[in-house]
């Protein structure tokens, strides 16, 4: 019995070493490919609220709801958000097939407009809902658009993380997603981001990412999603925290969500 | 019997499971969700707007019309199974030399989702087509362009009618019933023709129907592929704008009476849109427009003719974005009218006006028109300050339409709009004629909730 149990621990300690050993290999670009893989969930349902505050601590509130699922094998994430506040943009909906490497499909459906218009996804560096975030910031990048660097290993809030430089490979690349450069933490355990902090087209600071919070959904898988981030712009002072309230695993989301004829219901 | 069971099959084809956080947070406006089937919810707005400009003939400033309105918008959800939803707007407006206070049920109907179909039926506002603001398909509502307002959607009137659709992604299949036509509302007191000689036009105020069908039917297929989307269509129905008829001319040609008559006619819609070169979006859409009676014999029936519009929409950089489009007509069967020098008789000449308007009003005014359109818009302090020039322009016939257009959000639901509406054009076209009507500076004050 005892030999059995040495047998086991010594196979754990050897396959645990192997695994941190494998890890200590990676290269920069393989640990940010492991982090957003981390984050791809075959499915899964949430409400969150973006609270956008301004320097003189003014703030906004949008609140939406959202349902994704993966296609193709996981290279394509459909994705459909709706509007639920303010009242102004409520019932305002977003369908988008997000592409590992071609351009992403995007309608839009508006109430005052009454129709489903399809839209072009180039500027990713765009603000999202008004708010610091980009839509850079809330969809998977093409890997192959960056080149990477590992410059440290250090701890972020008690994590032993990568701290991991990206930076475009062109200047089209850096304008269409908003940044020069962006060093990213990941953490070493759990390739799940701690932080990240973005360097604007000058290469000034120009804003930095807080995850204050993830929460494991598919454990069988080791998939996480951030329930609470913060970014906030080092430039102007403004600040912005997303909080999902409320989020489910679930690999058997209907697969006519991701159609415009649910875009179109209010 | 096989027929009939597949029949049931698919009109039972109910989703029967319970509601998803996703739902559940649409049902019940809380992003907490919930499990409440009977879940309703009570938005709406409230305004003050005003319009400004030039008295018509007189260099002097004037109010064209301010109003204060409140609206309620009640939807009330059935969870997978349907809504129901109205908008009821009440307001008090001063314009046109009236002081008016009504309450206007701009939409009421309910909507059922069976299996792969979804039925709408009640008082609600059909908008058709592809192309940006000017939609050669989109003729199942009419409108009433004399309505002020920032908002392109507040010309819109609804009706009633039966809206259905089959689903089978991605072919979508619509029908539409519009059991009774309303028509567009004319802006008759600028287009009723100044005749040489006539003391008097008197000009209906209701609009006839010259047919014992005055329902309005409507069918399209719809594609909706990633990288795609298209339809075509097919419309038997009136006209959303009447023409104008002659019911009398009296011989001393000094006294005529005009009204406004629906005509019927069938029109062959397509339209698409997709993305090209990675980050532009290209539309399209196209109607082929045949009234049922013939042109020749009524001056109100307007030649057949093809409309097209085709347009590209591009995002630059982070805050910009533009759409162009050109907008184009062909009347194949067009004809030059010649104004009768030596008249027959008295009634000749002021039929001759009353055609000429009728081609104004269907704008045919040439066998092949050319039209350019433009909405250029910056969204900047992060989506609180919206900056839009938006415009169209007729090659043809020399028409300018321009709406300038700044919008701030002083808070969340909270925003002000000023801009102005610029009608131009020749004195024998449609904009030169509204334009001492509808050409106005605005600012609005709007707090929703």
């Amino acid at each position: 019995m005892k030999r059995i149990l040495s047998l086991t621990i010594t196979i754990l300690v050897l396959c645990t070493s192997h695994t941190l050993m494998a890890q200590d290999k990676m290269t920069a670009r393989e640990i940010v490919d492991n982090s957003y893989e981390t984050t791809k969930l075959a499915g899964a349902e949430a409400t969150s609220t973006m609270t956008i505050m301004d320097s003189k601590g003014r703030e906004r509130v949008r609140k939406i709801a959202m349902v994704t699922k993966l296609f193709d094998g996981g290279e394509t994430e459909k994705k459909l958000v709706r509007f639920l506040a303010p009242a102004d943009v409520k019932g305002t909906g977003l369908l988008t097939f997000d592409y590992e490497v071609e351009d992403d499909d995007m309608w839009l459906y508006m109430p005052a407009l009454r129709k489903t218009r399809r839209i072009v996804s180039s500027e990713k560096a765009k603000s999202f809902m008004g708010s610091e975030f980009s839509y850079a910031d809330m969809t998977p990048p093409n890997l192959d658009d960056f080149g990477y660097n590992i410059l440290s290993e250090i701890e972020v809030n008690g994590t032993l993380c990568w701290e991991i430089e990206i930076i475009p490979n062109d200047e089209d690349i850096a304008d269409e997603n908003g940044f020069s450069k962006k060093i990213s933490y990941i953490g070493k355990e759990d390739f799940v981001i701690r932080k990240a902090v973005y360097y604007d087209l000058d290469e000034t600071l120009l804003k930095e990412l807080t995850v204050h919070e993830f929460r494991l959904l598919d454990p069988e898988n080791m998939k996480y999603r951030p329930v609470n981030m913060e970014m906030v712009n080092i430039q102007n002072d403004r600040k912005s925290f997303l909080v999902v309230n409320n989020i489910q695993f679930n690999p058997d989301v209907k697969d006519e969500y991701f159609t415009t004829r649910y875009l179109e219901r209010e | 019997m096989k027929f009939k069971t597949i029949l049931i099959i698919l009109i039972l084809n109910v989703p029967l499971y319970g509601q998803s956080i996703f739902e559940d947070a649409l049902s019940t406006d809380s992003e907490e969700g919930a499990t409440d089937q009977n879940a309703y919810e009570l938005n709406g707005y409230l305004r003050g707007a005003l319009y400004g400009g030039k008295e018509s003939n007189r260099d002097r400033a004037q109010v064209k019309s301010q109003y204060a309105e409140v609206a309620l918008k009640l939807r009330i959800k059935k969870g997978n199974y349907g809504d129901g939803y109205t908008e009821i707007r009440y307001r008090n407006l001063r314009g046109y030399n009236s002081n008016i206070t009504e309450v206007e049920l701009r939409e009421a109907y309910i909507k059922a989702y069976i299996g792969h179909f979804d039925f709408h039926v009640g008082q609600q506002i059909v908008v058709w087509g592809r192309a940006d603001g000017f939609n050669p398909t989109d003729n199942i509502c009419p409108k009433d362009m004399l309505v002020y307002s920032p908002n392109e959607d507040d010309r819109r009137l609804g009706n009633f009618l039966f809206r259905s659709f089959y689903n089978m992604h991605p072919l979508r299949w619509e029908f539409i019933w519009v059991p009774l036509y309303v028509p567009s509302v004319m802006p008759t007191a600028n287009i009723i023709p100044m005749i040489p000689g006539m003391q008097n036009v008197y000009f209906g105020s209701s609009v006839d129907i010259i047919t014992d069908r005055d329902f309005i039917g409507a069918i399209k297929l719809s594609i909706e592929l990633p990288s795609f989307d298209g339809s075509v269509s097919y419309f038997n129905g009136f006209n959303p704008m009447p023409g104008l008829r002659t019911v009398f001319v009296d011989p001393s040609g000094s006294l005529m009476n005009v009204d406004p008559t629906a005509y019927r006619l069938h029109i062959l819609g397509m339209d698409f849109s997709t993305v090209a070169w990675g980050n532009t979006g290209i539309r399209g859409e196209f109607a082929y427009r045949i009234p049922e009676e013939d042109p020749d014999s009524y001056t109100y029936i307007p030649y057949s003719d093809l409309q097209y519009t085709v347009g590209l929409d591009k995002g630059i950089g982070t805050v910009y974005s533009l759409i162009v489009q050109y907008i184009g007509r062909y009347v194949p069967d067009f004809t030059e009218l010649t104004f009768p020098v030596f008249p027959a008789d008295s009634t000749q000449i002021p039929v001759h006006e009353i055609t000429l308007k009728n081609r104004m009003i269907a704008r045919q005014q040439d066998r092949i028109s050319h039209s350019i359109s433009f909405r250029s818009a910056w969204s900047l302090m992060y989506e609180t300050l919206d900056l839009e020039l938006m415009g169209l322009y007729d090659f043809t016939t020399e028409e300018l339409f321009v709406r300038p257009k700044i919008s701030y959000d002083i808070a969340d639901d909270l925003t002000v709009t000023a801009g102005a509406d610029i009608y131009a054009g020749p004195d024998d076209t449609l904009f030169g004629s509204i334009d001492s009507v509808l050409s106005a500076l605005f600012l609005e004050l709007k707090a929703s909730f």
